[in-house]
């Protein structure tokens, strides 16, 4: 975890206060919300006419990101399909970030990651012959340097970005080597309606075993006992997503000691119980249900 | 593509324009909320997001200066911004020449003597390029300054002027070369062209790059067709300000 996204610079008492009121039942946010209410956020997509798909996302810490993707053919090696991951490239640019910079890879191998599962059916898509597919690059700027962790903010626009995606219609036969049409009207679109949508990741926190939150801005990171990524795929038909990896980030120095007295702060000892992460799994099954349903909207609208 | 097609017999361009026409030109203040200032321009498929933090303290001890602000310009091209997929480094020599460009320009242009010891950073973000994208940046930055509330003299207005070679044919005295206005990416892939940045649209020049070889005495032509673009130019920002102006006092009124 690159640290820079986590250090807050709220006092100890204020993260005690903040732990505690998050501790509540039912809990209090500091910003009012529900546990599985998210943030306010704009998106629109296929903004750039000189990419096969783009979106562009506006959270609401003022956190904003563009998405471009591109598709180019390339010559498919006959070799396992391990070297499949080579056939998606993220690349994430943090603005004021040096372009080695830390945050920005690991941000791209976050969403990266969720994208190449091999449950997320994306690399199938991109076999055009049995000798060529398509390389993807996705470009991710983001464009406000982030307040709250933003994995979610990418992973969202990120999904938005691939179902805007149009690749060209080939027109040859599939031993040959590939000519497309250039007829743009007559592109296919990378995921059709009916077809798994791309993958999301999203970030719930959890708190003294009782209370889970989703969307959690950068100081309810930082007094949780346990932080997860939760990549999920959904299924054409709507029904419940499907769980496709859990990743653990590392929480803040927020969570008290289970000896601790009068909750003061102190060093966390650590870990969390398997029900806890059972439970989280199983409300995100169901935020992620309508999180998916709200992307569509953004994508009926357009 | 050949040089004929740019202009056809009829005086048309190949996006349909007329020799003096400029390309749509769309803007947006205040996108991004998380900046001081920010502005969104939509240039033909010129697409730059421009957002303004300043001033502030400086994060660097070499650029505080006692006599004023100073103006630091980062440019970024988005890879998927030209046609074919390229990733730039910061230390590109194109990019470092744009930045330096900018970065002098508005040195000039903001009234850096009202704040000692500061800094001004302006962050242009390429999305999609179409030509001009020099002049586009210089527009950007202007709407986003003026979000900002930067002090500066009057607007700086950019744009962009060719000169098409046209053949005589059988008759010599039809030779001659036109200027054309607001040149796109294929017009600037072939022909040569000149950016020229005014200080309030009129004849103070403040800015001036000639990428390509031209014969001396059709610059002038080609400045006074960019000049008079940047007149128009300066219109159309004065009503985009003045538009968003009057929607934000209409909404701390509600």
């Amino acid at each position: 975890m690159a640290p820079s996204t986590l250090t807050t610079l709220i006092s100890p008492a204020e993260l005690s206060y903040l732990r505690s009121s998050l501790a509540l039942v039912p809990p209090i946010r500091p910003d009012a919300r529900t546990p599985t209410q998210f943030r306010p956020l704009v998106a629109e997509i296929d903004i750039l006419p000189s990419t096969n798909g783009s979106a562009r996302m506006v959270w609401g810490d003022g956190g904003e990101c563009v998405v471009g993707i591109k598709a180019e053919v390339e010559p498919t090696e006959p070799t396992s399909y391990g070297k499949r991951r080579n056939w998606v490239e993220v690349g994430v640019e943090v603005q004021g970030q040096r372009d080695d910079d830390p945050l920005g890879v690991f941000l791209g191998m976050t969403v990266g990651e969720s994208l190449l599962t091999p449950t997320s059916t994306l690399t199938e898509r991109l076999v055009i012959t049995p000798k060529f597919h398509w390389k993807l690059y996705i470009d991710i700027l983001l464009i406000t340097p982030p307040l709250s962790h933003p994995a979610t903010l990418l992973s969202l626009s990120t999904n938005l970005a691939l179902r805007s995606t149009r690749i060209p219609r080939l027109i040859s036969e599939s031993d040959e080597d590939p000519i497309f049409d250039d007829d743009w009207d007559a592109s296919i679109p990378l995921y059709s309606i009916t077809s798994q949508l791309p993958p999301i990741t999203l970030l719930v926190v959890s708190v003294e075993e009782r209370n889970i939150f989703f969307d959690p801005t950068r100081e309810e990171l930082s007094v949780g006992d346990c932080v997860l990524a939760i990549s999920l795929a959904s299924s054409p038909a709507h029904d419940a997503p499907k769980v496709i990896g859990v990743r653990t980030l590392e929480s803040g120095t927020g969570g008290i000691a289970a000896d601790a007295k009068d909750g003061v702060v102190a060093a966390s000892i650590g870990g969390v119980k398997r029900r806890v992460i059972k439970r989280i799994i199983k409300e995100s099954l169901s935020v992620g249900k309508e999180v998916f349903e709200s992307l569509q909207g953004v994508v009926d609208a357009n | 593509m050949s040089r004929h097609e740019l202009l056809s017999p009829e005086g048309l361009r190949i996006d349909g324009r007329r020799w003096n026409e400029l390309r749509l030109f769309e803007a947006r203040l205040s996108t991004t909320t998380a900046a001081d200032g920010s502005s969104y321009v939509e240039w033909g498929n010129t697409k730059i997001i421009c957002t303004v933090a300043g001033p502030v303290e400086p994060k660097m001890g070499s650029n505080r200066s006692q006599d004023g602000a100073t103006v630091v310009v980062e440019v970024c091209f988005a890879a998927f911004s030209g046609n074919d997929r390229k990733k730039r480094a910061r230390g590109d020599k194109r990019v470092q020449e744009m930045q330096t460009a900018l970065q002098r320009t508005f040195s000039e242009a903001i009234l850096t003597q009202l704040h000692p010891r500061s800094e001004i950073l302006i962050t242009l973000h390429i999305l999609s390029q179409d030509g001009s994208v020099l002049a586009a940046c210089v527009n950007a930055c202007t709407l986003a300054l003026v979000d900002a509330g930067v002090p500066m003299s009057d607007y700086v207005v950019a744009c962009t002027a060719g000169s098409y070679f046209v053949r005589g044919g059988n008759n010599p005295e039809d030779e001659g070369e036109d200027p054309l206005l607001d040149m796109n990416n294929l017009e600037e892939a072939d022909l040569p062209s000149v950016t020229v940045g005014t200080i309030g649209g009129g004849e103070k020049i403040t800015l001036l790059q000639l990428e390509t070889k031209v014969r001396l005495e059709k610059l002038e032509g080609m400045m006074a067709v960019a000049l008079d673009g940047c007149g128009k130019l300066r219109e159309l920002m004065d009503e985009i300000v003045r538009a968003h102006g009057n929607e934000v006092v209409r909404r701390i009124a509600l």
